[in-house]
């Protein structure tokens, strides 16, 4: 049942020296939607897709609200994240009260740090299976911070986390340099823009998936109400979506065209039909190949017209495979692949489902959890 | 290593039948995996230089530091796992404040080494917690003891040093100070050798991007830790990247 | 080993019957000396003076700052003790602190700041503490050991630029805070505050009308408060930082005293 005999406890290092249950908790901020960090020279803001766990309950909460001048986006454990939030609350307001002054961003963050290190290290602990992007604004500016389960933090120019997250960091890395000089709107509509590219084609952005919070100066932490968010959401509506295209790096010939939220067939025009092709090859050797199989380890067959991978479907693969050099997991590949192929509605994840076409696309875009007693967001 | 895999290797507080306790062993290669650091301890103070792996773009440049201060005087540079490494720090820090509250002067860098390496051999005694995964170099000058240098490793153990490596590239990294005369090299002159060697030793092919830290402690600083001044960094980041590029040069030369 | 119970806390031999000793005592007998059997000390002495004193120290803003001066003066009782002790003191760029009371409450305070300053300096992200931040931190502080009957028995004055305008504020050894543009704590919150106000009422003061000003009234306190001395310290914080110029001592001319008389 275990992968190996190192990866039983927190306390166990691995030959390699790595700390499996650690990794393992990293991939549970995986499980959560994706959530969007980004900054300009005045303002932090957090975009976060919200989902529903059944069509009869609520929006999961995603945005937090810490303090006047710092919010956190969730992804991962709703339960871990909400100890954290408490945390943090507490220490902004101790610190309110003994210095009269906001707390500074990086030094709540380092703080976070070291109290999530110390259930890294001990055997009747577990890390906290949650990743957060804080927004916060302070003296020296806008600032955006990641944190891991691993208790890594990062100080971050923009980021995205959660599910199927590398598309919008795809588009972050892309648009980086042109953040610092936008104003809010232009810097939302990125935002919303990063973040729909984690979406399946079927679903779009709307105003009750999506959260967005705002920080910056003379502006406490803001969660936009019904109608900021529409008008936010009214900047980007109607674009063409690249998600619905693995072509905005070129490669892949052309996008098929189409706007969003059209009911779609499952194209053969994409430039493959499996999404898991190459994973197998992965397994084997450690490296991505730059020609795919001929056929994967689903039986998913590829035609030799459509071999090639477009790069920046490659660059997605590769980017996840850095963190896995013995043993790649479908579903993570998936993940990070899934955005670029408009046709994979098919249950292309798992190889039993491949030939049933009949799933409900929503459900499994936004509700495929694993079975158990904590709840993701 | 035949004991890996036997079963003796899973706890801190185990040893294997032939008198090894592997936990220890595997927490220090968890430092070999991390970026190059090196520390030299020159004629008037310690200079410390860290290959630090930038592993995505989005990431503030300049952020997210491998080289900490532990008091004014004390500077210290690790590698490993950086979350274990901020926790020593921490522990470090506090082990510097106490000992100022108790003699109302900074602590002398052999018992701070003292004081931190207990705690992270504490670290590999017990089965319930499991050793650090990250060494850590410290480094002061003071007027009466001159620079001072030491390295911890995730086992605990310590040593004084005048020139040291850890990380990815440490042998490389040793050889490479093996043939400085330490002793002889002020901190301005080991700036420009310590940015030389990292850059020397970084993997280009495995690790695309990565971001040099340099700091000091010397004479010159009045015996206080500091990040190198940006315009001296920038100087010797220079020096070294021109340093490879020559090198690389005549390598070409001789095909 | 549940059946075995409590090692610790046995269970009673029996149960609703008198407890062995409880009709009797005799001397030396254990039960005298158990925990339970002496009563414990409620009542714990707590400093209710100050030992080593000194005495006023004044404070008021200027236009792009503020200054600060008191004398050097550490007292035993009514006794001129000791003539070197510092305390108007350089917190860090932003803060400049004096201070009056027992001197020995004043130095473990300003290690404890000290250290703060050092954190902050290791912490390394380039922020300082700011003058409000300290005058909030040690109101806090001392309204808690007030609180807890054992005050510090100190007064604060913290001098700063905050967000580039000049601050100034105290704390008392009973956690009362304020700010104010001139302040004077102890028996110069009787005499120098009067002239303070006086001068600021009549218009802004520049730095050297302020460091002239508090200069007068270190003069008027000398001459009036028996706990005060000729050599004092002034110190002036500005965006420019903070300066804390070397000890001056007040030219003093007593050939008037005979004129005044006691009745």
């Amino acid at each position: 049942m275990f992968r190996n005999q190192y990866d039983s406890d927190v306390t166990v290092w691995s030959p390699q020296g790595r700390l499996h249950q650690v990794e393992y908790a990293m991939e549970a901020v995986k499980l959560g939607s994706a959530t969007v960090g980004l900054k300009n020279k005045e303002f932090a803001v957090l975009i976060a897709l919200k989902r529903a766990v059944s069509e009869l309950s609520a929006y999961q909460k995603k945005i937090i609200h810490i303090d006047e001048h710092i919010g956190i986006s969730i992804s991962g454990l709703t339960a871990d994240a909400r100890m954290l939030s408490r945390y943090m609350r507490t220490e902004c307001l101790n610190y309110r009260y003994s210095h009269d002054a906001p707390m500074p961003v990086g030094r709540l963050i380092s703080m976070i740090g070291n109290k999530m290190q110390i259930c890294t290290q001990r055997y009747d602990k577990r890390p906290l299976g949650v990743g957060l992007l804080v927004a916060g604004y302070d003296d020296q500016g806008p600032h955006i911070y990641q944190t891991c389960p691993s208790a890594n933090f990062f100080d971050c120019r923009a980021m995205a986390i959660g599910a199927r997250s590398q598309s919008a960091r795809t588009y972050l890395e892309k648009h980086l340099n042109t953040f610092l000089d936008c104003d809010l709107h232009e810097l939302v509509a990125h935002g919303l823009r990063a973040l729909r590219d984690t979406l399946p084609n079927e679903v779009d952005l709307n105003t009750k998936n999506v959260s967005i919070a705002i920080v910056g100066p003379k502006t406490p932490l803001r969660i936009s109400d019904e109608a900021e968010l529409t008008q936010f959401l009214g900047l980007v509506e109607g674009e063409e979506r690249r998600g619905g295209g693995a072509s905005a790096t070129g490669d892949a010939g052309p996008a098929p065209e189409g706007e969003a939220g059209d009911e779609r067939e499952p194209q053969p025009a994409g430039p493959a039909t499996c999404p898991c092709y190459g994973v197998v090859n992965v397994k084997r050797r450690g490296t991505v190949p730059r020609r795919p199989l001929r056929r994967c380890g689903h039986g998913h067959g590829v035609s030799a017209s459509d071999r090639l991978l477009p790069a920046d479907i490659l660059e997605a693969v590769e980017e996840v495979l850095k963190n896995y050099t013995t043993f790649v997991c479908l579903a993570v590949i998936a993940d990070c692949v899934l955005p670029f192929f408009p046709s994979r509605n098919k249950g292309l994840v798992g190889g039993e489902k491949s030939s049933s076409g009949d799933h409900e696309p929503e459900d499994e875009a936004l509700s495929g959890l694993p079975p158990g007693g904590l709840t993701t967001s | 290593m035949s004991s890996i895999g036997t079963g003796y290797d899973l706890s801190a507080s185990q040893f294997s039948p032939d008198g090894r306790v592997f936990q220890v062993e595997y927490a220090a290669k968890a430092v070999e995996n991390s970026g190059t650091v090196i520390g030299l301890r020159g004629k008037d103070g310690v200079v410390f230089a860290v290959e630090k792996l930038v592993t995505s773009k989005l990431y503030e440049p300049g952020a997210n530091k491998r080289i900490f201060h532990a008091d004014e005087h004390v500077g210290i540079a690790v590698s490993g796992l950086i979350s274990d490494a901020r926790q020593i720090v921490e522990t470090a820090r506090t082990e510097a404040s106490n000992y100022r509250s108790q003699y109302q002067i900074p602590v002398p860098l052999k018992y701070l080494n003292e004081r931190v390496s207990m705690y992270m051999h504490a670290y590999t005694l017990y089965s319930a917690v499991r050793p650090y995964g990250c060494s850590v170099v410290m480094g002061t000058w003071s007027e009466h003891d001159g620079p001072q240098m030491y390295m911890l490793d995730p086992s605990g153990v310590s040593f004084s040093y005048f020139g040291c490596a850890v990380g990815k590239a440490k042998q490389a990294a040793k050889t490479e100070i093996e043939k400085l005369k330490l002793a002889d090299l002020t901190v301005k002159e080991l700036v420009k050798e310590a940015a030389r060697i990292i850059y020397l030793v970084h993997d280009e092919l495995k690790d695309k991007q990565f971001e040099l830290e340099l700091s000091w402690v010397s004479k010159d600083t009045k015996g206080r830790h500091e990040m190198v001044p940006r315009e001296i960094a920038a100087e010797a980041e220079n020096t070294a990247k021109q340093a490879l590029a020559d090198i690389e040069d005549s390598d070409e030369g001789e095909m | 080993m549940a059946f075995m119970g409590d090692m610790m806390n046995p269970a009673p031999f029996w149960q609703n019957g008198p407890a062995p000793g409880a009709f009797y005592n005799f001397p030396g007998n254990s039960a005298s000396f158990g925990p339970g059997s002496h009563t414990v000390q409620e009542f714990k002495a707590h400093s209710a003076s100050p030992i080593t004193t000194t005495t006023t120290v004044i404070g008021v803003k200027f236009d792009k700052g503020c200054v600060i001066a008191a004398d050097m003066l550490g007292s035993y009782g009514s006794l001129a003790r000791f003539r070197d002790c510092p305390r108007v003191t350089k917190v860090n760029d932003l803060i400049l602190l004096g201070n009056g009371g027992d001197y020995a409450d004043y130095q473990y305070l300003k290690s404890i700041i000290d250290q703060k300053i050092i954190d902050e300096q290791c912490i390394g992200d380039g922020l300082q503490l700011k003058p409000r931040s300290l005058h909030c931190w040690l109101t806090r502080v001392l309204y808690n050991k007030r609180s807890k009957m054992d005050p510090l028995w100190s007064n604060y004055i913290v001098a700063g630029i905050q967000d580039g305008e000049p601050f100034l504020g105290t704390v008392d050894k009973l956690g009362t805070a304020y700010e104010d543009a001139a302040i004077a704590t102890g028996l110069g919150a009787y005499m120098a505050t009067p002239l303070l106000r006086d001068a600021a009422d009549k218009g802004p003061l520049d730095q050297e009308s302020a460091k002239a000003l508090v200069r007068k009234c270190m003069e008027v306190l000398f001459y009036r408060d028996a706990r005060s001395f000729w050599r004092y310290q002034l110190g002036v914080v500005t965006a420019a930082g903070v300066t804390i110029d070397e000890p001056t001592d007040l030219k003093h001319d007593w050939s008037l005293a005979h004129m005044i008389e006691m009745v």
